[in-house]
């Protein structure tokens, strides 16, 4: 089972003319980490909410660990995101209102799954999240807006891994550091998601950071649909 | 679904000054429907209550609503007296278990003069039954004593012992002074909320004797009775404006008041005070009604400006929202989430408008009381209250629908990535 299968996927925003999405197939194994190259336009954010289960398409299907999301209710699907997949953003990922703590906690709160997974103490399992993503123990229980930029992205790192979830996804999330925490960031993330046994989609417009993962994917190349109509 | 008002509550908590100030604009409109309410529903009884326990107020023939206006507020002037006899035969009548004759037409200092008999301390009853009562001194004896009402001793600063003089009819001018005789108080009343704090009593004997020496209307000239020599005089007044009366048993009440109409040595009427009341209420109830509709306007106002902050909120919430969204939270939470925060507000508005009516009424009471003459009973709300407080917080309710459902229709057409 793939822990990630599109097959014949057909999209187009509602009230748009043209196709946004047209992608004969796309696979990933489980644990694989796949670079997915997609300049600005190449309907990138439209995929994402495709694989959130925030969208369905019109044709085709997607299935995510075996899991087929056009068949499940708009509460379901919104709960297998919650359940199995993190989510990682390029910035202002976290709710300033809430100490880095509380936001990584966030996940186990929406799901009894994540919750559980994360060990029997959700709270020491965040902590040590953090540690693992080199986050000093003074700054857990400041408000996130107090956080630089680099430690935010860290918080949202372990957000988006605490309970283990099987999928990662990653969108553009280094875009905001410099080339040296971009590298940083980069190793962290791939340590952890390893450690959990995820597999990772990591999206992103800049081609150097490819050497790092199993594998390429363009989606300009996959997507027949062409310039699609969103970023 | 805890999870997610919980996280609602915390959210508003971080915004807490901009929702506080809309806290405030729906606490002080609450505060002021409210407020409008209960003072509307206690003038309303206090007016009502002007006059209580007594049965019948008969007069020369007239309108009932004037003779209520002259009988019992003291204002306008009556069209036609009643003569002493006719008096003394309603008084006589076996229904009747007492009756008080009012005479009135002098003033004092803008303020009516009452003249009656003694009896009219025992007998006068306001409000819920209440007695009057005296703060000071107590009924008038002499001839040329006087009772005050609270109003008028606080007004005019009076103390017991103090002498004043009254004036021939309401002319402020002092051109037609009793100042030939003087009257010494001897008795402060405490406030009752009605005309009686805005009256000075004196004897029927005292009203004869300042008029003994005039005629028609004016002083004579050449002729000056001086106030040690009135007592030789036959000081019975030949008329009375009104009178009121008790009976036995309440159930004679329009047997009585049909003896009065029929009455054959002249035209009079008998009114029962409390139906009389309400009809005059009935007339300036128009004003009431605006001022509630006034305030009603200004709740709907707070809670415009409730919807207008949460929906200006939105837009900065709008990476909130998709955050929430990508942890899993549907756009139903989120609906949840704007509506729980707007009902929040409301509600807190409108528990703490109630506190801040209780208080305030409980603390404006007495200043009320001695300025308007209006009471304002310490209470629980009334259930006009609580009616107005419920239809505050269900229009609270539906102001938070519209943020609710714009933030419903953001979370599906943003997915997880805002547009910005």
């Amino acid at each position: 089972m793939s822990a990630l299968k599109i097959t014949d996927l057909l999209y187009r925003w509602p009230r748009q003319a043209t196709t946004c999405l047209d992608i004969p197939r796309l696979e990933a194994a489980q644990g694989e980490r796949i670079f997915l190259h997609g300049p600005s336009g190449s309907g990138k954010s439209t995929l994402l909410g495709l694989l959130g289960g925030v969208a369905v398409p019109q044709a085709g299907s997607i299935e995510l660990l075996g899991q087929n999301l056009a068949q499940l209710g708009s509460h379901a699907r919104d709960q297998f995101r919650a359940d199995h997949i993190g989510f990682l953003f390029q910035q202002f990922n976290l709710l300033p209102w809430l100490s880095a703590l509380d936001n990584v906690l966030l996940p186990c709160t929406f799901s009894a799954r994540r919750k559980q997974r994360a060990g029997p103490g959700p709270r020491s399992a965040a902590e040590s999240l953090l540690s693992q993503l080199d986050l000093a123990s003074d700054l857990w229980h400041k408000p996130a807006a107090e956080l630089s930029v680099g430690q935010q992205q860290r918080v949202a790192a372990a957000r988006a891994l605490i309970g283990k979830p099987e999928i990662l996804i990653a969108d553009e999330p280094t875009s905001a550091l410099d080339a040296e925490r971009q590298q940083i960031f980069i190793d962290l993330l791939l340590r952890e998601a390893a450690a959990v046994g995820a597999t990772l989609v990591f999206v992103s417009h800049d081609r150097r950071l490819a050497a790092h993962f199993d594998r390429t994917v363009a989606l300009d190349e996959i997507n027949r649909a062409g310039a699609g109509a969103s970023a | 679904m805890k999870a997610v008002l919980r996280l609602a509550a915390l959210s508003a908590w971080s915004r807490r000054l901009t929702l506080g100030l809309t806290l405030v604009a729906i606490v002080l409109a609450t505060t002021l429907l409210l407020a409008v309410e209960r003072i509307r529903v206690d003038a309303r009884q206090s007016f009502t209550q002007s006059v209580s326990g007594v049965d019948l107020v008969v007069g020369a023939r007239t309108g009932a609503v004037q003779l209520m206006l002259y009988a019992v507020f003291h204002s306008g002037s009556a069209s036609n007296n009643i003569g002493w006899n006719s008096y003394q035969a309603i008084a006589g009548h076996p229904a009747v278990d007492w009756a008080v004759p009012l005479l009135l037409g002098d003033s004092h200092r803008g303020y009516a003069v009452l003249g009656t008999s003694p009896d009219y301390f025992r007998h006068f009853r306001f409000g819920d039954h209440e007695a009057l009562r005296f703060t000071a001194g107590g009924p008038f004896a002499g001839v040329f004593e006087a009772v005050v009402g609270s109003e008028v001793a606080a007004r005019l600063g009076y103390a017991l012992g103090q002498e004043i003089t009254l004036s021939h009819g309401f002319s402020e001018a002092g051109m037609s002074e009793h100042g030939d005789k003087p009257f010494r108080i001897v008795g402060i009343l405490a406030a009752t909320g009605t005309p009686v704090d805005r009256t000075v009593h004196v004897g029927l004997e005292a009203i004869t004797a300042l008029h003994l020496d005039w005629v028609g209307g004016a002083p004579m000239p050449g002729l000056n009775i001086p106030p040690q020599l009135v007592a030789k005089f036959d000081l019975q007044p030949k008329e009375i404006t009104a009178a009121l009366v008790g009976l036995k048993q309440r159930s004679d009440v329009f047997r009585m008041q049909r003896f009065v109409n029929e009455f054959r040595g002249e035209p009079l009427l008998a009114v029962l005070p409390g139906v009389a009341l309400d009809e005059l209420w009935q007339a300036i109830g128009m004003v009431e009604n605006t001022l509630l509709a006034i305030s009603a306007l200004v709740v709907v106002v707070g809670l415009a400006g409730l919807t207008a902050t949460l929906l200006a909120g939105l837009n900065e919430r709008r990476r909130e929202l998709a955050i929430l969204r990508a942890l899993g939270a549907g756009p139903r939470d989120l609906f949840l989430m704007l509506t729980a925060e707007g009902l929040l507000v409301t509600a807190l508005g409108a528990l703490l408008g109630l506190a801040l009516t209780s208080l305030g009424s409980s603390l404006a009471a007495p200043w009320l009381l001695e300025r308007f003459g209006v009471v304002l009973g310490a209470r629980l709300p009334g259930s006009g209250e609580l009616e107005l407080l419920g239809l505050v917080i269900t229009t609270g309710l539906i102001a938070s629908l519209i943020p609710g459902w714009r933030a419903w229709r953001m979370s599906l057409a943003d997915g997880l990535t805002p547009r910005i």
